[in-house]
Protein backbone atom coordinates (compact mmCIF):
# COMPACT_ATOMS: atom_id res chain seq x y z
CA UNK A 1 0.00 0.00 0.00
CA UNK A 2 0.97 3.53 -0.60
CA UNK A 3 2.99 4.69 2.30
CA UNK A 4 1.13 8.35 2.53
CA UNK A 5 -2.30 5.92 2.43
CA UNK A 6 -0.43 4.46 5.73
CA UNK A 7 0.02 7.84 7.43
CA UNK A 8 -3.62 8.73 6.67
CA UNK A 9 -4.54 5.02 8.53
CA UNK A 10 -2.34 5.56 11.37
CA UNK A 11 -3.40 9.23 11.98
CA UNK A 12 -7.18 7.72 11.64
CA UNK A 13 -6.18 5.46 14.27
CA UNK A 14 -7.02 2.68 11.41
CA UNK A 15 -3.63 0.67 10.69
CA UNK A 16 -2.14 -1.78 12.35
CA UNK A 17 0.89 -2.53 14.48
CA UNK A 18 2.58 -4.11 11.27
CA UNK A 19 1.30 -1.07 8.90
CA UNK A 20 3.31 0.96 11.60
CA UNK A 21 6.46 -0.88 11.73
CA UNK A 22 6.46 -0.55 7.96
CA UNK A 23 5.82 2.91 8.11
CA UNK A 24 8.59 3.91 11.12
CA UNK A 25 11.25 2.26 8.59
CA UNK A 26 10.86 5.30 6.24
CA UNK A 27 13.04 7.96 7.58
CA UNK A 28 10.59 10.82 6.47
CA UNK A 29 7.56 9.18 7.60
CA UNK A 30 9.20 8.19 10.65
CA UNK A 31 9.84 11.48 11.51
CA UNK A 32 6.01 12.38 10.51
CA UNK A 33 5.25 10.14 12.96
CA UNK A 34 7.75 11.85 15.55
CA UNK A 35 5.15 15.11 15.09
CA UNK A 36 1.89 13.39 14.99
CA UNK A 37 3.05 12.03 18.24
CA UNK A 38 4.40 14.91 19.78
CA UNK A 39 1.41 17.07 18.71
CA UNK A 40 -1.00 14.84 20.58
CA UNK A 41 0.46 16.32 23.99
CA UNK A 42 -0.62 19.88 22.98
CA UNK A 43 -3.38 21.08 25.55
CA UNK A 44 -5.80 24.03 24.56
CA UNK A 45 -6.27 26.62 27.51
CA UNK A 46 -9.67 25.68 28.82
CA UNK A 47 -12.70 26.74 27.86
CA UNK A 48 -14.95 28.69 30.06
CA UNK A 49 -18.24 26.73 29.81
CA UNK A 50 -20.47 28.70 32.51
CA UNK A 51 -19.49 32.22 31.67
CA UNK A 52 -20.27 32.20 28.14
CA UNK A 53 -23.47 29.73 29.00
CA UNK A 54 -24.08 32.84 31.06
CA UNK A 55 -22.99 35.72 28.11
CA UNK A 56 -25.29 33.88 25.92
CA UNK A 57 -28.60 33.55 28.58
CA UNK A 58 -28.20 37.71 29.15
CA UNK A 59 -28.41 38.39 25.47
CA UNK A 60 -31.23 35.60 25.15
CA UNK A 61 -33.78 37.05 27.13
CA UNK A 62 -34.15 40.50 25.55
CA UNK A 63 -34.57 38.54 22.13
CA UNK A 64 -36.87 35.98 23.68
CA UNK A 65 -39.76 38.57 24.72
CA UNK A 66 -39.52 39.49 20.84
CA UNK A 67 -40.17 36.28 19.71
CA UNK A 68 -43.40 36.17 21.61
CA UNK A 69 -44.76 39.15 19.90
CA UNK A 70 -44.42 37.51 16.21
CA UNK A 71 -47.12 35.06 16.19
CA UNK A 72 -48.35 35.49 12.45
CA UNK A 73 -47.21 32.52 11.27
CA UNK A 74 -47.81 31.59 7.64
CA UNK A 75 -50.54 29.80 8.65
CA UNK A 76 -52.87 32.53 9.65
CA UNK A 77 -51.63 34.47 6.67
CA UNK A 78 -52.59 31.91 3.96
CA UNK A 79 -55.88 31.69 5.96
CA UNK A 80 -56.89 35.23 5.63
CA UNK A 81 -55.69 35.21 2.25
CA UNK A 82 -58.56 32.02 1.81
CA UNK A 83 -61.03 34.40 3.96
CA UNK A 84 -60.48 36.85 1.36
CA UNK A 85 -60.72 35.55 -1.69
CA UNK A 86 -63.69 32.88 -0.33
CA UNK A 87 -65.48 36.35 1.06
CA UNK A 88 -65.13 38.46 -2.22
CA UNK A 89 -66.86 35.27 -3.80
CA UNK A 90 -69.86 35.24 -1.74
CA UNK A 91 -70.27 39.16 -1.91
CA UNK A 92 -70.01 38.73 -5.71
CA UNK A 93 -72.54 36.17 -5.91
CA UNK A 94 -75.15 37.49 -3.53
CA UNK A 95 -74.56 40.88 -6.46
CA UNK A 96 -78.05 41.27 -8.27
CA UNK A 97 -77.90 41.29 -12.35
CA UNK A 98 -79.05 44.09 -13.63
CA UNK A 99 -80.25 45.45 -17.21
CA UNK A 100 -80.99 48.61 -17.86
CA UNK A 101 -82.09 50.85 -21.38
CA UNK A 102 -81.28 54.22 -22.07
CA UNK A 103 -83.11 56.66 -24.18
CA UNK A 104 -84.42 55.32 -27.66
CA UNK A 105 -83.22 51.83 -26.86
CA UNK A 106 -85.23 48.56 -25.88
CA UNK A 107 -83.90 45.23 -24.91
CA UNK A 108 -85.42 41.73 -25.22
CA UNK A 109 -83.55 38.74 -22.87
CA UNK A 110 -84.45 35.60 -20.18
CA UNK A 111 -84.68 35.21 -17.32
CA UNK A 112 -82.93 32.10 -15.65
CA UNK A 113 -86.08 30.42 -16.11
CA UNK A 114 -86.83 31.65 -19.90
CA UNK A 115 -89.37 33.85 -18.75
CA UNK A 116 -89.07 36.49 -21.11
CA UNK A 117 -88.75 40.46 -20.28
CA UNK A 118 -88.72 43.02 -22.96
CA UNK A 119 -87.52 45.89 -21.88
CA UNK A 120 -88.65 49.03 -22.85
CA UNK A 121 -86.51 52.57 -23.11
CA UNK A 122 -85.06 53.94 -20.58
CA UNK A 123 -86.03 51.60 -18.04
CA UNK A 124 -84.07 49.30 -15.66
CA UNK A 125 -84.15 45.45 -14.22
CA UNK A 126 -82.32 43.42 -11.58
CA UNK A 127 -82.76 40.05 -10.26
CA UNK A 128 -80.66 37.50 -8.52
CA UNK A 129 -79.42 34.68 -10.25
CA UNK A 130 -78.66 32.98 -7.03
CA UNK A 131 -81.81 33.29 -5.05
CA UNK A 132 -84.14 32.29 -7.98
CA UNK A 133 -84.58 28.70 -7.41
CA UNK A 134 -85.66 30.01 -4.58
CA UNK A 135 -88.06 33.15 -5.25
CA UNK A 136 -88.54 34.48 -9.40
CA UNK A 137 -88.34 38.39 -7.79
CA UNK A 138 -87.42 41.07 -10.16
CA UNK A 139 -86.94 44.98 -9.43
CA UNK A 140 -88.07 46.79 -11.88
CA UNK A 141 -87.87 51.19 -12.77
CA UNK A 142 -89.41 52.04 -15.73
CA UNK A 143 -91.45 49.65 -18.15
CA UNK A 144 -90.87 45.94 -18.96
CA UNK A 145 -93.46 43.34 -20.78
CA UNK A 146 -93.16 39.98 -18.91
CA UNK A 147 -94.01 36.72 -20.46
CA UNK A 148 -93.66 34.42 -17.60
CA UNK A 149 -93.45 30.60 -17.66
CA UNK A 150 -95.21 28.75 -16.06
CA UNK A 151 -94.10 27.87 -12.21
CA UNK A 152 -94.25 28.70 -8.39
CA UNK A 153 -95.05 32.55 -7.36
CA UNK A 154 -93.14 35.21 -9.64
CA UNK A 155 -92.83 38.86 -8.23
CA UNK A 156 -92.38 42.19 -9.76
CA UNK A 157 -91.11 44.72 -7.65
CA UNK A 158 -91.66 48.29 -7.97
CA UNK A 159 -91.05 51.49 -5.44
CA UNK A 160 -94.89 51.70 -5.55
CA UNK A 161 -96.53 48.28 -5.36
CA UNK A 162 -95.80 44.65 -6.04
CA UNK A 163 -97.02 42.40 -8.61
CA UNK A 164 -97.42 38.79 -7.97
CA UNK A 165 -98.56 36.22 -11.10
CA UNK A 166 -98.06 32.55 -11.72
CA UNK A 167 -97.68 32.24 -15.62
CA UNK A 168 -99.00 35.00 -17.86
CA UNK A 169 -98.07 37.72 -20.06
CA UNK A 170 -98.35 41.29 -18.60
CA UNK A 171 -97.03 44.49 -18.86
CA UNK A 172 -95.84 46.92 -15.92
CA UNK A 173 -95.27 50.25 -16.18
CA UNK A 174 -93.66 52.28 -13.23
CA UNK A 175 -92.56 56.06 -14.09
CA UNK A 176 -92.98 58.93 -12.27
CA UNK A 177 -96.36 58.66 -10.23
CA UNK A 178 -97.95 56.39 -12.58
CA UNK A 179 -97.86 52.64 -12.03
CA UNK A 180 -99.95 51.08 -14.57
CA UNK A 181 -100.36 46.80 -15.12
CA UNK A 182 -101.90 45.61 -18.03
CA UNK A 183 -102.31 41.73 -18.08
CA UNK A 184 -102.34 40.09 -21.28
CA UNK A 185 -102.53 36.35 -20.40
CA UNK A 186 -103.25 34.57 -17.10
CA UNK A 187 -104.34 36.15 -13.88
CA UNK A 188 -102.14 38.97 -12.27
CA UNK A 189 -102.26 39.73 -8.42
CA UNK A 190 -101.13 43.88 -7.76
CA UNK A 191 -100.19 44.86 -4.14
CA UNK A 192 -100.31 48.53 -3.30
CA UNK A 193 -99.77 49.16 0.46
CA UNK A 194 -102.38 47.03 1.77
CA UNK A 195 -105.03 46.87 -0.78
CA UNK A 196 -104.89 43.21 -3.24
CA UNK A 197 -106.29 44.06 -6.85
CA UNK A 198 -106.48 40.72 -8.71
CA UNK A 199 -106.24 41.71 -12.65
CA UNK A 200 -107.55 38.87 -14.82
CA UNK A 201 -106.20 38.39 -19.03
CA UNK A 202 -107.79 41.70 -21.20
CA UNK A 203 -107.79 44.17 -18.48
CA UNK A 204 -105.24 47.11 -17.01
CA UNK A 205 -105.59 49.04 -14.19
CA UNK A 206 -103.59 53.07 -13.27
CA UNK A 207 -102.87 54.10 -10.01
CA UNK A 208 -101.68 57.39 -10.08
CA UNK A 209 -99.91 58.94 -7.22
CA UNK A 210 -101.30 56.36 -4.65
CA UNK A 211 -104.57 56.21 -6.20
CA UNK A 212 -106.14 53.09 -7.40
CA UNK A 213 -107.83 53.80 -10.93
CA UNK A 214 -110.76 51.64 -12.42
CA UNK A 215 -110.00 48.39 -14.46
CA UNK A 216 -109.93 48.82 -18.16
CA UNK A 217 -110.16 46.82 -20.74
CA UNK A 218 -107.44 46.26 -23.26
CA UNK A 219 -107.96 45.08 -26.80
CA UNK A 220 -104.28 44.11 -27.87
CA UNK A 221 -102.56 41.16 -27.33
CA UNK A 222 -99.23 42.91 -26.96
CA UNK A 223 -98.79 46.43 -25.22
CA UNK A 224 -97.88 48.78 -28.60
CA UNK A 225 -94.66 49.61 -27.32
CA UNK A 226 -93.42 46.15 -27.71
CA UNK A 227 -94.29 46.82 -31.44
CA UNK A 228 -92.33 50.54 -31.19
CA UNK A 229 -95.75 52.00 -30.85
CA UNK A 230 -97.37 54.23 -27.96
CA UNK A 231 -100.76 53.81 -27.26
CA UNK A 232 -102.69 56.13 -25.19
CA UNK A 233 -106.06 56.29 -23.86
CA UNK A 234 -107.43 59.77 -22.71
CA UNK A 235 -104.34 60.61 -21.68
CA UNK A 236 -102.76 64.25 -20.88
CA UNK A 237 -100.38 65.68 -23.24
CA UNK A 238 -97.55 65.91 -20.16
CA UNK A 239 -97.43 62.25 -20.00
CA UNK A 240 -97.21 61.78 -23.83
CA UNK A 241 -94.53 63.86 -23.85
CA UNK A 242 -93.14 62.16 -20.79
CA UNK A 243 -93.36 59.06 -22.63
CA UNK A 244 -92.11 60.36 -25.96
CA UNK A 245 -88.58 61.83 -23.44
CA UNK A 246 -88.07 57.92 -23.46
CA UNK A 247 -88.25 57.24 -27.01
CA UNK A 248 -86.75 59.94 -28.12
CA UNK A 249 -83.33 61.84 -27.30
CA UNK A 250 -84.69 65.18 -27.55
CA UNK A 251 -85.58 68.05 -25.45
CA UNK A 252 -89.21 69.03 -25.43
CA UNK A 253 -90.75 72.17 -24.32
CA UNK A 254 -94.34 73.01 -24.26
CA UNK A 255 -95.82 76.80 -25.24
CA UNK A 256 -98.79 77.67 -23.69
CA UNK A 257 -100.88 77.23 -20.52
CA UNK A 258 -103.49 74.67 -21.27
CA UNK A 259 -101.87 72.52 -23.79
CA UNK A 260 -100.16 70.05 -20.82
CA UNK A 261 -103.87 69.49 -19.62
CA UNK A 262 -105.29 68.55 -23.39
CA UNK A 263 -106.57 64.96 -23.69
CA UNK A 264 -104.86 62.26 -26.51
CA UNK A 265 -106.31 58.78 -27.42
CA UNK A 266 -104.17 57.40 -29.93
CA UNK A 267 -101.28 55.68 -31.39
CA UNK A 268 -97.25 57.39 -31.34
CA UNK A 269 -94.52 55.67 -33.11
CA UNK A 270 -90.86 55.10 -31.92
CA UNK A 271 -89.25 55.33 -35.06
CA UNK A 272 -90.17 58.59 -36.59
CA UNK A 273 -90.15 62.03 -34.76
CA UNK A 274 -91.54 63.47 -36.86
CA UNK A 275 -94.58 61.19 -37.53
CA UNK A 276 -94.62 60.89 -34.23
CA UNK A 277 -95.24 64.90 -33.40
CA UNK A 278 -97.90 64.81 -36.57
CA UNK A 279 -99.66 62.26 -34.54
CA UNK A 280 -100.18 64.01 -31.23
CA UNK A 281 -100.06 67.36 -33.14
CA UNK A 282 -102.80 67.16 -35.51
CA UNK A 283 -105.88 65.73 -33.84
CA UNK A 284 -105.25 68.60 -30.57
CA UNK A 285 -104.99 71.33 -33.13
CA UNK A 286 -101.01 72.27 -32.30
CA UNK A 287 -98.16 72.73 -34.25
CA UNK A 288 -94.47 71.46 -33.15
CA UNK A 289 -90.66 72.74 -34.33
CA UNK A 290 -87.64 70.94 -34.34
CA UNK A 291 -84.63 72.74 -34.62
CA UNK A 292 -81.17 70.37 -33.49
CA UNK A 293 -82.60 68.70 -30.40
CA UNK A 294 -84.74 70.60 -28.98
CA UNK A 295 -88.45 70.23 -29.93
CA UNK A 296 -90.94 73.14 -29.22
CA UNK A 297 -95.08 72.71 -29.10
CA UNK A 298 -97.38 75.43 -29.31
CA UNK A 299 -101.55 76.61 -30.30
CA UNK A 300 -102.14 77.22 -33.88
CA UNK A 301 -104.23 79.64 -32.47
CA UNK A 302 -101.12 81.71 -31.23
CA UNK A 303 -99.52 82.23 -34.10
CA UNK B 1 -44.46 9.59 15.69
CA UNK B 2 -40.87 10.71 15.92
CA UNK B 3 -40.38 13.16 18.54
CA UNK B 4 -38.63 15.80 17.40
CA UNK B 5 -36.64 18.26 19.75
CA UNK B 6 -37.42 21.90 19.34
CA UNK B 7 -34.54 24.01 19.76
CA UNK B 8 -36.36 27.27 20.97
CA UNK B 9 -36.92 25.20 23.96
CA UNK B 10 -34.95 26.14 26.78
CA UNK B 11 -33.67 22.58 28.00
CA UNK B 12 -32.95 21.59 24.18
CA UNK B 13 -30.85 24.93 23.56
CA UNK B 14 -28.54 24.43 26.66
CA UNK B 15 -28.28 20.76 25.78
CA UNK B 16 -26.94 21.70 22.27
CA UNK B 17 -24.43 24.07 24.30
CA UNK B 18 -23.50 21.54 26.65
CA UNK B 19 -22.57 19.67 23.82
CA UNK B 20 -20.95 21.23 21.48
CA UNK B 21 -20.28 24.60 22.95
CA UNK B 22 -16.28 23.48 23.85
CA UNK B 23 -15.34 21.58 20.76
CA UNK B 24 -16.66 24.87 18.44
CA UNK B 25 -14.79 26.76 20.81
CA UNK B 26 -11.77 24.45 20.37
CA UNK B 27 -12.15 24.64 16.44
CA UNK B 28 -12.43 28.27 15.89
CA UNK B 29 -9.26 28.32 18.93
CA UNK B 30 -7.77 26.37 16.46
CA UNK B 31 -7.83 29.35 13.65
CA UNK B 32 -7.90 32.07 15.43
CA UNK B 33 -5.39 31.15 18.96
CA UNK B 34 -7.14 33.84 21.14
CA UNK B 35 -9.13 32.50 24.02
CA UNK B 36 -11.69 35.93 24.33
CA UNK B 37 -12.49 36.01 20.55
CA UNK B 38 -12.67 32.15 20.31
CA UNK B 39 -15.47 32.46 23.31
CA UNK B 40 -16.98 36.07 21.54
CA UNK B 41 -17.42 33.69 18.32
CA UNK B 42 -19.12 31.03 20.22
CA UNK B 43 -20.96 33.61 21.89
CA UNK B 44 -22.59 35.12 18.90
CA UNK B 45 -22.87 31.75 17.20
CA UNK B 46 -25.16 30.29 19.96
CA UNK B 47 -26.96 33.94 20.16
CA UNK B 48 -27.89 33.74 16.40
CA UNK B 49 -29.17 29.88 17.25
CA UNK B 50 -31.78 31.15 19.22
CA UNK B 51 -32.62 33.88 17.33
CA UNK B 52 -33.04 31.84 14.37
CA UNK B 53 -34.21 28.76 16.01
CA UNK B 54 -37.57 28.22 14.77
CA UNK B 55 -35.58 28.16 11.34
CA UNK B 56 -33.04 25.31 12.64
CA UNK B 57 -34.63 21.75 13.11
CA UNK B 58 -33.01 20.32 15.79
CA UNK B 59 -30.70 17.63 13.68
CA UNK B 60 -29.29 20.67 11.91
CA UNK B 61 -28.33 22.72 14.46
CA UNK B 62 -24.40 21.33 15.12
CA UNK B 63 -23.46 22.08 11.30
CA UNK B 64 -25.35 25.06 11.54
CA UNK B 65 -23.14 26.72 14.57
CA UNK B 66 -19.88 25.59 13.13
CA UNK B 67 -20.82 27.22 9.35
CA UNK B 68 -21.71 30.39 11.07
CA UNK B 69 -18.88 30.13 13.96
CA UNK B 70 -16.61 29.40 10.78
CA UNK B 71 -18.14 32.55 8.58
CA UNK B 72 -17.83 34.86 10.99
CA UNK B 73 -13.89 33.89 12.04
CA UNK B 74 -13.54 34.03 8.44
CA UNK B 75 -15.40 37.97 8.10
CA UNK B 76 -13.46 39.18 11.37
CA UNK B 77 -10.03 37.76 12.47
CA UNK B 78 -9.22 35.50 9.04
CA UNK B 79 -6.19 38.77 8.19
CA UNK B 80 -4.32 38.54 11.56
CA UNK B 81 -1.65 36.48 12.76
CA UNK B 82 -2.27 33.66 14.54
CA UNK B 83 -0.41 32.52 17.59
CA UNK B 84 -1.52 30.04 19.75
CA UNK B 85 -1.10 29.37 23.16
CA UNK B 86 -0.85 25.68 25.08
CA UNK B 87 -1.03 24.59 28.27
CA UNK B 88 2.33 23.37 29.54
CA UNK B 89 2.20 19.94 28.10
CA UNK B 90 1.59 16.84 30.74
CA UNK B 91 4.96 14.74 28.98
CA UNK B 92 4.58 11.75 31.77
CA UNK B 93 7.95 10.60 30.50
CA UNK B 94 10.04 13.86 31.24
CA UNK B 95 10.84 12.67 34.43
CA UNK B 96 12.66 9.67 33.77
CA UNK B 97 14.34 11.47 31.44
CA UNK B 98 18.09 12.98 31.57
CA UNK B 99 18.89 16.65 31.25
CA UNK B 100 19.98 16.95 27.98
CA UNK B 101 17.03 14.67 27.15
CA UNK B 102 14.22 17.24 28.74
CA UNK B 103 15.99 20.22 27.08
CA UNK B 104 16.16 18.77 23.80
CA UNK B 105 12.51 17.92 24.54
CA UNK B 106 11.61 21.49 25.43
CA UNK B 107 13.66 22.78 22.41
CA UNK B 108 11.34 20.26 20.40
CA UNK B 109 8.27 21.55 21.38
CA UNK B 110 8.60 24.97 21.30
CA UNK B 111 10.09 25.14 17.64
CA UNK B 112 6.75 22.54 17.03
CA UNK B 113 4.65 25.09 18.36
CA UNK B 114 6.26 27.57 16.46
CA UNK B 115 5.86 25.65 13.36
CA UNK B 116 2.03 25.01 14.29
CA UNK B 117 1.21 28.68 14.32
CA UNK B 118 3.07 29.11 11.24
CA UNK B 119 0.81 26.37 8.87
CA UNK B 120 -1.49 28.02 6.93
CA UNK B 121 -5.24 28.12 9.14
CA UNK B 122 -7.04 25.34 7.03
CA UNK B 123 -4.12 23.54 7.52
CA UNK B 124 -3.98 24.06 10.80
CA UNK B 125 -7.27 23.42 11.85
CA UNK B 126 -7.65 20.03 10.37
CA UNK B 127 -4.49 18.53 11.83
CA UNK B 128 -4.90 19.83 15.56
CA UNK B 129 -8.86 18.67 15.31
CA UNK B 130 -7.04 15.09 14.29
CA UNK B 131 -4.19 15.36 16.45
CA UNK B 132 -5.88 17.07 19.71
CA UNK B 133 -9.46 16.08 19.37
CA UNK B 134 -8.62 12.67 17.65
CA UNK B 135 -11.25 13.33 15.27
CA UNK B 136 -11.29 10.98 12.19
CA UNK B 137 -10.72 12.47 8.76
CA UNK B 138 -14.57 12.06 8.17
CA UNK B 139 -15.60 13.62 11.02
CA UNK B 140 -13.08 16.63 9.95
CA UNK B 141 -14.71 16.78 6.80
CA UNK B 142 -18.51 17.06 7.63
CA UNK B 143 -16.73 19.94 10.12
CA UNK B 144 -14.85 21.91 7.36
CA UNK B 145 -17.70 20.89 4.87
CA UNK B 146 -15.07 19.73 2.48
CA UNK B 147 -14.05 15.91 1.25
CA UNK B 148 -12.05 13.30 3.13
CA UNK B 149 -9.52 13.40 -0.08
CA UNK B 150 -9.13 17.57 0.52
CA UNK B 151 -8.45 16.22 4.36
CA UNK B 152 -5.99 14.11 4.06
CA UNK B 153 -4.28 16.80 1.50
CA UNK B 154 -4.84 18.78 4.11
CA UNK B 155 -2.69 16.91 6.80
CA UNK B 156 -0.07 15.75 4.29
CA UNK B 157 0.61 18.88 3.77
CA UNK B 158 0.55 20.13 7.35
CA UNK B 159 2.96 17.26 8.30
CA UNK B 160 5.11 18.04 5.61
CA UNK B 161 5.53 21.71 6.79
CA UNK B 162 5.88 21.03 10.26
CA UNK B 163 8.63 18.65 9.15
CA UNK B 164 10.52 20.95 6.56
CA UNK B 165 10.53 23.84 9.65
CA UNK B 166 11.47 21.35 12.29
CA UNK B 167 14.97 20.07 10.89
CA UNK B 168 17.04 17.70 12.83
CA UNK B 169 14.75 15.49 14.15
Amino acid sequence: MDKEQLLHKTLNETATDKELELLKQDARYASYLTIANASKNLTTPSFDSNTVLEKINNKKTKNTKVKKLNPITILTRIAAVLVLVFGSYLFYQSLDTSISTGIAQKETFNLPDNSQVVLNANSEVSYNKNKWEDAREVTLDGEAYFKVTKGHKFDVVTNTGKVSVLGTQFNVYNRNDLFTISCFEGLVSVTVKDSVIMLPAGTKIAINNGNIGNKQTITESNPYWVLNESSFKNTTVATVIDELKNQYNYTFTIKGNTISKKRFTGNITHTDIEIALESLCQPLQLTYSIDNNEITIYDKEQE
Amino acid sequence: MKDTKNVCEENTFNSIYKQYGEAIWRFIYYKCGDKAQAEDLVQDAFIKLWNNCAKVPFEKAKSYLYTITNNAFLNEVAHKKVVLKYQKSKNDSVNIQSPEYVLQEKQFQEKLENAIADLTEAQRTAFLLNRIEGKKYREIAEILNISVKAVEKRMSQALAALREKIENI
